[in-house]
């Protein structure tokens, strides 16, 4: 598969086709060039839709012999943890059995299996981690050209809930409930694309050359400091260059995205670690991003329904989610845990209720779904023992007619990055393999290409 | 040779050996690099408040502090800043630049406008930016630099037509400057080879002891040399010890120490434990700093009491979590009785309530705490394929205390190894629940609260406070986090000498907060420089 | 010179000491005083749980309470202004406002002559002034000395239940209980005709209030204890009971009871609930206090009579509950909270003034008649006889109560 290169000239020429002409007097082109120089894909206004990648994790994974579906290929059938599914089944893919190979190395609950699957390697802690996490690529690959780089959302109210790492000290604070995420996207920075005027706001030409000024310091500053410092200098001036794309994005008038309608402003509303809250609280944040991205404020997005030792509960209960993994017997007469039962199925109805929200908006000649890309996935499988192996995975969309859905593929213990690697190859991202050690595949999925 | 007193007294020897050994040579670490740390979100709303007053607001969401090695201040020697939170750094400065130049606050903190003699105002957006540039970023400004700031304000009030918001644009651009929003190290060569210079000795000094950057008789100090004298340092140390902002350090210290942040997400099931609110753990969190300061400031009390005192700060809003009559209306001291159950750090709702499960207690977790955050101890990480079948006590489902349900911990010797470490010293505090209420017994049963920790037996919370107190690891857990605090390093480094003469003065001295900061605060290693490790960038 | 020459130093013994005196004095340890020096003085020493022999509570709820529904008990439930107005209309009229109560109400408050009106706000004090209530009685033609304050002192109102007997054609629909059963225990120990048998089986109850508004919609509906614990909840002002003198919760021959009002809200906790174990300060006003001796037998409180005023203040009502010759008896429940009531006597202006309150557009949600209420007060007022008029001024009757724990503040030591 291979995107639209071009050239900086004839990008110049389409940007004068495409929309009016602006004029205030600073060189934007090199707004859109990527430090490569190669332009971004200028993929809408008349051509292709813009493809999404976007990640869903939920914590605390599953009971095996209740979520692996028992017949593979398409129309599989749905074990009673994905019964949710249901209304969504022929546009999710799952993709069980793939595992985390640990290479000797101990298996650090709730924190082994994220790390392996995101990043390609297994690490102690998060703080630890030895390469960008997958989403991070991803927005490296195809997240410049858009206001936001990507949108990380976290249900729980905590802005520190995020799987989304560029480095092992650099994490992607989350947004963590829906007002925040609508003052974000749609406050008073927000572009509507489909507006039938535009004016450039000179306060963002400003603001851009204010972020200018703050750049140039980098010399100096480097020259002073030491080798490990340099490194953070480095990163933060990396970050302030991205605003300073963010900004110029602003003094051209975007393109038109017919599929955008701007929501209104949800009302204050709850976060907790109640089940019927959190799920309430994702699906106003799953809406939201919706829109978001139909309004192509973001190429990327992350969204976490639980953490990995889920804080999920009931009302009135001593015993939540994750506890019960642990704590609760298994019945007798079921064969499996009741509570752990409980929580992995209603974590299955957010899934599928975000997997819903995507494919409600309409896009093109589909939906918004058809054209994203979505790799939902937990730590574990089965909690009790955080077990890493056969971590459950799904996929959601078509990537634009990439992917194929709602098919289910066994992977036979095969390393997890095998998946990764599909994602990421589904994307653009130029990758032949990914992960290291065992981690280590150079072999995607092919079964979900189309 | 021998030395021939001519003074009899034995006194004179006493005083000899006490000089002696209050005087013992600091032993020197080796240098770090230059500091790069990055301001906490408490630390940038101090600045804005310490340049342009408490009318100013910041709004907005920031980059999540990181804690590294059980410190958030160290945390701040390794984070640097993603674009995420670049972003929203640039609307916190825009935001903040907008009120300062609003016509309400201009006057007030501006204190000058275009005029005849100066129509496009350039002399007083020198005027003015000169002034806030060296108070934000902490240091005086070059002269080119704020040739290149007065010239982005004066260029901006053309573009946007407006003189104040094109000076609002130059402040946002020194707020979103790395030289605001890190505390960057400024070396010179000195006699002695690499050295700090005064502003940088001054910031880490503000730092330390009032969590803040320098005031003006501070920064007029650095500017005159008097912090590279020992005179000149001290007394700057002494006024800023005696101020009433030295509390704002001790509590800022003693935040990220016992990491009370962990209560800003801590939530409690509504049915089980409905006198635990929407405010309760922010409230939790205030009363144990607030106690702190009583104690040890205001009272300057040895540290280990902190472990037994039962004298707290308490509100109206935490007494029916505490379940005693609270006299006035907002913030006061509350003494318990002697032999009352609540005493010590360990019965504050702050530390019981952070360290359970939103709707029962965890032993497991107390104890945690008590080794990891007090006692500096690691705990290791559970195994992953830990072993439940032994937990699970089939023919007994009905275990009414916390005891007997983790009794399993202990007896089984797959789980014992890390569980006796913890579990005996958080079940001393079961009298108390999830959410950190008193109760007389457990479902009908009695509470055991027996324990030993490290072959000392106590029973119950006050005696685990006194037990705390006698055990070294507590005092040089303290030790060895206020240095770390202060001089934000990771901990790969060996420093074990200094802080054994820490630890020895800090005995010596009754272990008293002030005077630990005291000496940290004068001590050479505090100002130790190494000169940067360049690297040929390819 | 520098602490380190001094102690590193081999000069001569003299030298030495007097360079060791000198620096221990810099190396001992200074006591700075922070701040003012002096510690904030603490509360006085109250244990957890408060002072032993102490147990306080807050009255979360108040209320008259309605007995299980019997057959028979009321034929026909009350009606209010709006259905009396109704019924008097022709019938072309009645056909045409039948369903629509809001026109309804305005040709009512027309043709019968009712008037309402908001005070506006003193611009200077923030308060609606006598100067403010003056000139909005004026503009609604309100006669002299008719007409009352409403809703908080915020509107002035001229209607049935501000002046019933302008408008006896309301005194009308209110037919008293007949059932058997009430709340309430005998208070005059005699057995009379109009008695009741206690809803625990109790002989010769007298709740003549029960006789005489059971039948009252309003009354009939949330007086069911169940719907009155969960929507009658008196945050504003509620009322403090406080047991003391007391050895032994479950028994004791002789305790101390003291009611008083509370000048603190009573907060609602994170499940909905009357948050318990919170602190009151107690209103001064000695008239609010009372004090009475009691004994405890099985949890069960009971109390000597005596004469006490209790603050009814509830969503728009400001009044007081003025009791006569009443006893509180209650249970100490197990888990902390109590459950009981007031019974004795009601002074029946004091309850005429609750009422009164309503105005007429509360007591048109109410299905109550202020006019017809008053007949009934009136009629069945069976305590204390006014010596000049001879006509009986209070009604027995039984206020039912639950409430939490409580630490009531003696002394507010303020901040």
């Amino acid at each position: 598969m291979k995107y639209l290169q071009m050239t900086r000239r004839n990008f110049a020429l389409r940007g004068m086709l495409g929309g009016a002409a602006v004029t205030v007097g600073l060189p934007l082109l090199d707004a859109f060039l990527n430090d490569n120089g190669t332009a971004i894909a200028a993929s809408y206004g008349g051509g292709p839709l813009p493809l999404r990648f976007g990640t869903w994790f939920w914590g605390c994974g599953t009971i095996p012999s209740r979520w692996d579906p028992k017949t593979v290929g398409p129309g599989y059938e749905l074990p009673p943890q994905l019964a949710p599914i249901a209304p969504v089944h022929s546009l999710v893919s799952v993709l069980s059995g793939f595992s985390v190979p640990l290479d000797g190395k101990g298996n650090l609950p709730h924190i082994s299996g994220n790390t392996a699957l995101r990043t390609g390697a297994v690490a102690d802690s998060w703080q630890q981690i030895t390469a960008p996490t997958l989403d991070v690529v991803v927005a490296g690959a195809v997240g410049a050209g858009a206001y936001f780089r990507s949108l990380d959302l976290a249900a729980d109210g905590d802005p520190r809930t995020s799987y989304s790492f560029s480095s092992a000290s650099a994490m992607n604070a989350s947004i963590p409930s829906a007002l925040e995420l609508y003052r974000k996207v749609f406050g008073p920075d927000f572009q509507d694309p489909n507006a039938a005027e535009f004016k450039p706001d000179p306060r963002y030409m400003v603001r851009r050359s204010v972020l200018s000024g703050v750049s140039a310091e980098r010399r100096k500053l480097m020259q002073q400091a030491g080798a490990a410092d340099r490194a953070r200098l480095d990163q933060y001036f990396d970050s302030v260059r991205a605003v300073e794309q963010k900004l110029a994005l602003q003094l051209q008038k975007p393109p038109p995205a017919e599929a955008c309608a701007i929501p209104s402003a949800p009302s204050r509303s709850e976060t907790g670690t109640d089940v019927d809250v959190r799920k309430s609280q994702h699906k106003l944040m799953a809406q939201l991003l919706s829109t978001a991205l139909a309004c192509n404020q973001t190429r990327v997005f992350n969204m976490v329904f639980s953490v990995a030792a889920s804080d999920l509960r009931r009302a009135g209960h001593t015993t939540g989610h994750h506890q019960s993994t642990h704590e609760e017997l298994i019945d007798p007469t079921l064969g499996y845990q009741p509570t752990a039962d409980y929580f992995s199925t209603r974590s299955m109805e957010a899934w599928a209720d975000f997997v819903a929200a995507l494919a409600a908006v309409r896009e093109g000649d589909g939906t918004l779904l058809d054209h994203c890309l979505v790799l939902a996935h937990s730590d574990v499988s089965y909690a009790k023992n955080h077990d890493v192996n056969g971590i459950p995975m799904m996929l959601a969309g078509r990537a634009g007619g990439r992917i194929r859905s709602g098919i289910h593929v066994r992977g036979s213990g095969d390393p997890v990055t095998r998946v990764g690697l599909t994602v990421l190859q589904a994307m653009g991202v130029a990758v032949e393999s990914w992960g290291s050690q065992s981690l280590r595949s150079a072999r995607p999925v092919s079964e979900v290409f189309v | 040779m021998m030395m021939q007193f001519k003074l009899s007294t034995a006194s004179a020897l006493l005083l000899l050996l006490t000089a002696m050994a209050g005087c013992h040579r600091e032993p020197a670490t080796a240098a770090a690099p230059p500091g790069l740390r990055r301001l906490t979100e408490a630390q940038y709303r101090q600045s804005i408040e310490d340049v342009f007053g408490s009318s100013i607001r910041v709004v907005g969401r920031f980059e999540p502090d990181l804690r590294v090695d059980g410190l958030l201040a160290v945390g701040t020697s390794v984070v640097s800043i993603t674009p995420g939170g670049m972003e929203q750094y640039e609307a916190i400065a825009g935001d903040v630049a907008r009120q300062v130049v609003d016509s309400e606050n201009r006057d007030r903190l501006i204190g000058c406008a275009p005029a005849a003699s100066d129509p496009q105002g350039r002399q007083c957006a020198a005027h003015f930016l000169r002034r806030v540039g060296e108070h934000l970023f902490r240091r005086p400004l070059g002269s080119e630099e704020l040739e290149q700031a007065v010239n982005t304000a004066l260029r901006a009030s053309v573009q946007l037509g407006d003189f104040h918001a094109g000076l609002a644009s130059a402040l946002s651009g020194f707020l979103t400057a790395p030289d605001f929003l890190f505390r960057i190290d400024h070396v010179t060569a000195g006699p002695a080879g690499a050295q700090l210079d005064g502003w940088s000795k001054a910031v880490r000094l503000s730092y330390l002891l009032w969590n803040a950057s320098p005031d003006e008789p501070l920064r007029t100090a650095a500017q005159r040399g008097d912090l590279d004298s020992t005179a000149g340092l001290t007394s700057q140390v002494d006024r800023m010890i005696a101020s009433p902002r030295f509390v704002a350090g001790v509590r800022a210290f003693f935040d990220d120490f016992l990491q009370l942040d962990g209560l800003e997400t801590v939530t409690k099931d509504a049915q089980i434990y409905p006198a635990f609110g929407s405010g309760s753990a922010a409230d939790a969190r205030e009363q144990t700093l607030r106690t702190i300061a009583d104690l040890l400031v205001v009272r300057n009390a040895d540290y280990r009491e902190l472990f037994e005192t039962r004298r707290l700060a308490i509100n109206r809003n935490l007494g029916p979590l505490y379940d005693v009559p609270v006299p006035g209306k907002g913030w006061q001291m509350y003494e318990f009785p002697a032999g009352d159950p609540r005493a010590g750090l360990l019965t504050q709702v702050s530390f019981l309530a952070a360290h359970s499960h939103p709707g029962r207690t965890s032993p497991t977790l107390r104890g945690k705490a008590v080794r990891e955050i007090l006692m500096c101890q690691k705990i290791p990480t559970p195994p992953a394929n830990v072993n439940f079948r032994i937990v699970q006590d089939v023919t007994n489902p009905h275990l009414k205390t916390t005891r007997a349900r983790v009794e399993a911990h202990l007896s089984d010797p797959e789980c014992a190894g890390c569980h006796r470490l913890t579990d005996p010293v958080g079940l001393a505090l079961e009298h108390f629940d999830g959410a950190g209420q008193f109760r007389a017994n457990e479902n009908g049963a009695v509470i055991d609260t027996h324990g030993t920790l490290a072959d000392a037996s106590f029973d119950g919370a006050a005696g685990l406070g006194t037990v705390l107190g006698k055990d070294p690891a507590v005092a040089s857990c303290l030790v060895q986090s206020v240095w770390r605090y202060a001089s934000g390093h990771v901990g790969d480094r060996d420093e074990s000498a200094f802080l054994h003469y820490l630890d020895e003065r800090f005995a010596a001295n009754g272990y008293r907060i002030p005077e630990l900061m005291r000496l940290i605060a004068t001590s050479r290693n505090f100002y130790t420089v190494a000169a940067p490790i360049k690297e040929n960038r390819s | 010179m520098s602490l380190r020459t001094a102690c590193g130093s081999r000069a001569s013994v003299w030298v030495v000491t007097v360079a060791l005196l000198a620096a221990l004095s810099s190396c001992q340890n200074r006591h700075q005083s922070f701040g003012s020096g002096a510690a904030s003085p603490s509360a006085a020493a109250v244990p957890t749980g408060g002072p032993p022999r102490v147990r306080g509570f807050v009255l979360s709820n108040v209320f008259v309470a309605a007995p299980p529904d019997e057959p028979g008990a009321c034929p026909q439930l009350s009606k209010g202004p709006l259905e009396l107005f109704l019924e008097s209309l022709p019938a072309a009229e009645r056909k045409r406002y039948a369903e629509q109560r809001e026109a309804l109400m305005k040709i009512m408050n027309q043709r019968v002559g009712f008037r309402a009106g908001r005070v506006p706000v003193d611009p200077n004090t923030g308060q609606a002034g006598p100067e403010q209530v003056a000139q909005t009685r004026r503009k609604l033609g309100i006669p002299e000395g008719k007409g009352s304050l409403s809703f908080l002192g915020k509107q002035v109102t001229y209607d049935s239940c501000s002046d019933p007997d302008d408008f006896p054609q309301f005194d009308r629909g209110l037919q008293p209980y007949l059932g058997k059963t009430a709340y309430g225990a005998d208070l005059d120990g005699r057995q009379s005709a109009a008695d009741f048998v206690g809803v625990g089986g109790e002989a010769s109850v007298d709740n003549a209030l029960w006789r005489a508004l059971g039948c009252e919609w309003a009354f009939h509906e949330s007086g069911k204890p169940e719907v009155a614990a969960k929507v009658l909840f008196s945050a504003r002002a509620p009322t403090l009971v406080e047991i003391s003198d007391m050895d032994d919760v479950r028994n004791d021959a002789d305790v101390q009871v003291s009611i008083y009002s509370s000048l603190t809200p009573l907060a609602v906790d994170a499940a909905g609930h009357a948050l318990a174990r919170a602190s009151f300060d107690i209103d001064g006003n000695p008239q609010l206090q009372a004090r009475t001796h009691g004994r405890i037998v099985e949890g069960v409180l009971t109390t000597e009579p005596f004469d006490v005023q209790i603050n009814y203040k509830e969503q728009i009502i400001d009044t007081v509950r003025k009791l006569r010759a009443t006893r509180l008896r209650a249970l100490l429940k197990e888990d902390g909270t109590i459950e009981g009531g007031f019974y004795g006597y009601y002074d029946v202006e004091s309850f005429w003034h609750s009422v009164q309150q309503m105005t007429q557009l509360g007591a048109s949600s109410s299905r109550l008649s202020c006019p017809a209420v008053r007949t009934a007060l009136i009629q069945y007022a069976d305590a204390f006889p006014d010596p000049k008029t001879g006509r009986n001024t209070a009604i027995s009757t039984a206020l039912q109560f639950v409430g939490v724990r409580a630490h009531i503040i003696h002394r507010s030591a303020g901040t």
